[in-house]
């Protein structure tokens, strides 16, 4: 494929537009430029100017996510993240969207399986307030009983409306429980009501002192501001936040490759029509593995030209939507396929029209305009989030939290567009293998009986799924 | 910890001075057959934006058949000339492109947005689904399905039962009275008369090519040329719309909607155009009144009294007129209570200062999120498109700040609700009235992407 990077680049992409095939020109990938330190206690800090809007993004990623809820408090990690915006030392409760929402700017926080954070947009000039504010609940939490107690409610309202309510809510949660053996990953990321109601204040002031300190944090600032002034407000307000000494504590649990397909089947109520999904193995999302696994994800099913739309809902008319989807995470992770099926629909045919989708992907290489397609609208995706302040911001601390590295956010787009037909094919063979396949075959209550007692039973109150969006577990 | 008593800590810092807005100047031509063109060059990202905008929207529909333009550009992405309207979907996927069009009142956009090596051929599509549309027989028997579907979803709504009372009690005559389709009116649309009404109004002088992001503007110009130079036309016809009625007394409409748990409460009067020099003052007394969730009315309705999940104003300033609405849902119950409480905020904040605070905190909210709206090309246009169709000044974005910062507190107060001084006179629209009134579909957004 021909790439460019040079200057000139402009006028030829222009000029070839017209004269060549489009599908096989390639976008130029503009790098973001970015300074990093390391504070003495720790905290690391990313930033970057961008002076075309006089607007500021600030985002607080903290290396603790759901994996790392406390044994018993499944649900805790997301939890906490409520409590952050509760009081701290010098912050009354809900300041923090007084001192956004009220300049015209936005806030929230998402837990993920491997991180959380907090993130802001305000006007440029407010920078300094926001560094006063995140770094203030890094240093200090306030409490109590009653606000406890309220967020608590407020979360397992949230556990109700996500997850019992929509007829696939549980679904989600299943996949996650019944594809991990022993990775803590397999405990529902929102937890269960009764882990929840476990919990108490004093797991809150563990929970932040243990995890909410500056050398587990990592500090991320984009926009037009002045590079000095920055320095010094970090210096000022973070700077004095006293170093940790004790270790952190860190997930070890190594999931085993799995040696044996898996049949599970899960009942729910209020179920329309039954779905199956499909869950494989997948290497971590820093794995060079990852960028050919998302472009396959795409090509299976982005849009109605993908091939699990075309295949299931549009020619064999088995299910009304079908989906795949790339959940990588900092271990070993999922690859999942599904469909909810059409109407007098059999699960085992819906089964049996996804393992052809997917062997069809590995006994030939993917066509040419399929891998452009599928390549152009991930780019166009990446390149948009990195219009805004918010976005850019995201993408590197993406990088340096969940991959380990800030330099990936220049190579991650780049890396997405040398994906060959050939490394799909590959992948394909390499992890959608018969041994590697969990599969859920997800069923109305009403059909149990019908059925028998086969396979795990459905989660009830007591066990939730974190059907999350692509930002995770939203504060609201 | 020990450090945390530090006494600088416990104040929120303030805010430094404004910075600039560096916005890119737009350049600015005309082709020979009428078509503005607005070009901003914008290297950051290799992206491309297009919004092709008419001034032509809703409030353009024959009378007899309310609903044509909203069906009329649902239908230009569902097939061209040359193109299916699967065709169309697939070379929009293909490129990881998005099209999409849709109407409002005052005027009309087809947006295009894509990866800036592939912006020559999605201008042609744009140029394609917007100039030479050929309304399939069967894509506009599928949209006028769907459109009689949504409209029975519509009639559902009390929302949409209050706005089209309340449309019709503020507009009378004038077109904006009137608020979606009837199913008589979809039945009656033809293929024949989307293409005559297209023809007419869809037509090089009346309208205005957008172009942001990584282009040059020589070749991007020179590419516009070949793909809209030969767009014919003759002038779209001047609107003549009748006057809104004016009013010198209170009237209160009921809506009949057996089974309601709330009662929709909407209080609005006649209001200003988009262009109007008071437009400042009204948007500073709209945010302090009810813009946000840190408003006088969601604070004494939401917060204080709790008899409703949320009470907003809106400040609706279109082309030809305008309306001011107040809104909330409130439990049956407490529905002349909250009536209470809206005339008491009307009251006071037109017969009291407001506090050099509150008018402080509206500037800033105010000219906070003007520049977050702005940071992405779809943003930049959204204001552009605005600017152009409502005939602003060109430096409004630059200035947009300044203006905010420019309204007094005397300035506000004056534009306070006049309505609510009027006396009360009621008015009731029984369920058969209702339900014979004039019926439009709300404007929808078609897209692709």
């Amino acid at each position: 494929m021909l790439r460019y990077f040079s200057t000139s680049f402009l006028t030829f992409a222009l000029a070839s537009a017209f004269l060549l095939p489009a599908v096989w020109a390639q976008a130029r990938v503009p790098q973001i430029n970015y300074r990093e330190r390391t504070l003495p206690n720790g905290l690391r800090v990313y930033s970057a100017q961008e002076k075309s809007s006089p607007t500021v993004a600030i985002q607080v990623w903290y290396k603790v996510g759901s994996k790392d809820d406390p044994e018993g408090r499944s649900g805790f990690a997301h939890l906490f993240e409520h409590m952050m915006f509760k009081s701290s030392k010098n912050l009354r409760d809900e300041q923090m969207d007084r001192l956004t929402e009220d300049v015209g700017g936005f806030n929230n926080a998402s837990t993920w399986d491997d991180f959380t954070n907090y993130y802001e947009v305000v006007p440029s000039n407010y920078l300094e307030t926001l560094l006063w504010a995140e770094a203030d609940r890094m240093g200090t939490l306030n409490v109590d009983e009653k606000n406890f107690k309220s967020e608590r409610s407020v979360v397992e309202e949230e556990f109700r409306s996500r997850i019992l309510a929509p007829p696939y809510g549980r679904l989600f949660y299943a996949i996650e429980k019944d594809s991990f053996a022993v990775h803590p990953y397999r405990r529902p990321g929102i937890g269960s009501i009764e882990e929840l109601e476990a919990s108490s204040l004093d797991d809150v002031r563990a929970f932040h002192s243990t995890y909410y300190r500056p050398d587990n944090a990592t500090l991320v600032v984009v926009g037009d501001f002045d590079l000095n002034q920055l320095d010094t407000w970090v210096d000022k307000y973070f700077g004095r936040l006293p170093k940790q000494t004790k270790p952190l504590p860190r997930v070890t649990v190594k999931e085993p490759a799995r040696t044996a397909e898996r049949r599970v089947t899960e009942y729910a109520p209020n179920v329309p029509l039954p779905a199956v999904a499909i869950s494989y193995l997948s290497p971590p999302v820093v794995a060079d593995d990852a960028y050919a696994l998302r472009v396959a994800e795409s090509i299976l099913s982005s849009g109605e030209s993908s091939r699990l739309y075309q295949s299931l809902v549009y020619k064999q008319q088995i299910a009304q939507e079908a989906f795949a989807n790339a959940d990588l995470r900092e271990d070993p992770g999922l690859f999942i396929f599904g469909a909810i099926l059409a109407s007098e629909k059999k699960p085992e045919d819906a089964e049996r029209a996804l393992l052809a989708e997917l062997k069809r992907m590995q006994d030939a290489p993917v066509s040419a305009e399929e891998l452009s397609k599928a390549i152009n609208q991930l780019v166009t995706n990446q390149l948009r989030e990195r219009e805004t302040n918010d976005g850019k911001a995201f993408a590197l601390a993406r990088a340096a939290v969940l991959l380990g590295d800030a330099r990936l956010v220049n190579k991650d787009i780049e890396k997405l567009q040398s994906v060959k037909a050939a490394d799909i094919q590959r992948v394909m063979k390499r992890y959608f293998t018969d041994t590697n396949r969990v599969v859920i075959t997800y069923l109305p209550d009403s059909m149990k009986s019908a059925q028998g007692k086969t396979g795990a039973s459905g989660p009830r109150l007591s066990d939730a799924s974190r059907a999350r969006d692509a930002k995770g577990g939203d504060k609201r | 910890m020990e450090n945390q008593t530090d006494a600088f800590r416990r104040e929120p810092p303030p805010p430094l001075a404004q910075r600039p807005l560096n916005l890119p100047t737009p350049f600015e031509t005309t082709l020979a057959n009428g078509l503005r063109v607005v070009v901003i060059e914008q290297e950051r990202l290799p992206l491309v934006s297009y919004r092709l905008a008419l001034r032509t929207g809703d409030a353009f529909d024959p009378p007899a058949l309310p609903g044509l333009f909203e069906v009329l550009t649902g239908m230009l992405l569902e097939g061209t000339e040359t193109r299916t309207s699967r065709q169309i979907a697939e070379a929009v996927a293909r490129y990881g492109a998005s099209l999409n069009a849709g109407a409002s009142s005052d005027y009309s956009t087809v947006a295009a947005s894509a990866l800036s090596i592939y912006g020559g051929e999605v201008l042609e599509l744009l140029a394609d689904v917007a100039l030479r549309p050929s309304f399939p027989e069967d894509e506009l028997t599928l949209a006028k399905v769907n459109a009689q579907q949504s409209l029975i979803a519509q009639r559902a709504q009390p929302s949409f039962l209050a706005a089209e009372t309340l449309s019709r009690a503020i507009f009378g005559q004038h077109p904006y009275a009137v608020v979606s389709a009837t199913h008589e009116s979809l039945e009656a649309m033809t293929r024949e008369e989307l293409s005559r009404f297209h023809r007419s109004l869809f037509v090089p002088h009346n309208a205005v090519l957008f172009i942001a992001g990584d282009v040059k503007r020589d070749e991007v110009l020179e590419r516009a040329g070949v793909l809209f130079g030969d767009w014919r036309g003759g002038k779209a016809p001047e609107p003549h719309f009748t006057n809104p009625p004016t009013r010198d007394e209170r009237v209160i409409y009921l809506v009949d909607r057996p089974g309601s748990e709330q009662s929709n409460i909407v209080i609005a009067n006649l209001a200003i155009t988009r262009k109007h020099p008071d437009y400042f003052p009204l948007l500073l007394m709209h945010t302090v009144l009810g813009a946000n969730a840190s408003s006088r009315l969601f604070m004494n309705l939401r917060e204080e009294k709790g008899y409703t999940y949320g009470a907003y104003t809106s400040l609706d300033a279109r082309r030809f007129a305008g309306s001011f609405r107040a809104t909330a849902e409130v439990r049956t119950p407490v529905t002349g209570a909250s009536l209470a409480e809206f005339f008491h905020e009307f009251d006071r904040i037109r017969d009291e200062d407001v506090s050099e605070k509150e008018l402080n905190d509206a500037k800033a909210y105010l000219t906070g999120i003007f520049p977050i709206r702005l940071e992405t090309q779809e943003g930049l246009i959204d204001q552009l498109v605005r600017l152009k169709m409502h005939d602003l000044p060109d430096d409004y974005l630059q200035t947009y700040r300044e203006r905010i910062q420019q309204v007094g507190n005397f300035d506000a107060v004056r534009q306070a609700p006049r309505d609510a001084r009027l006396r009360a006179r009621r008015r009731r629209i029984d369920r058969q009235n209702q339900l014979e009134a004039r019926q439009r579909a709300a404007p929808r957004h078609r897209s692709k992407s």
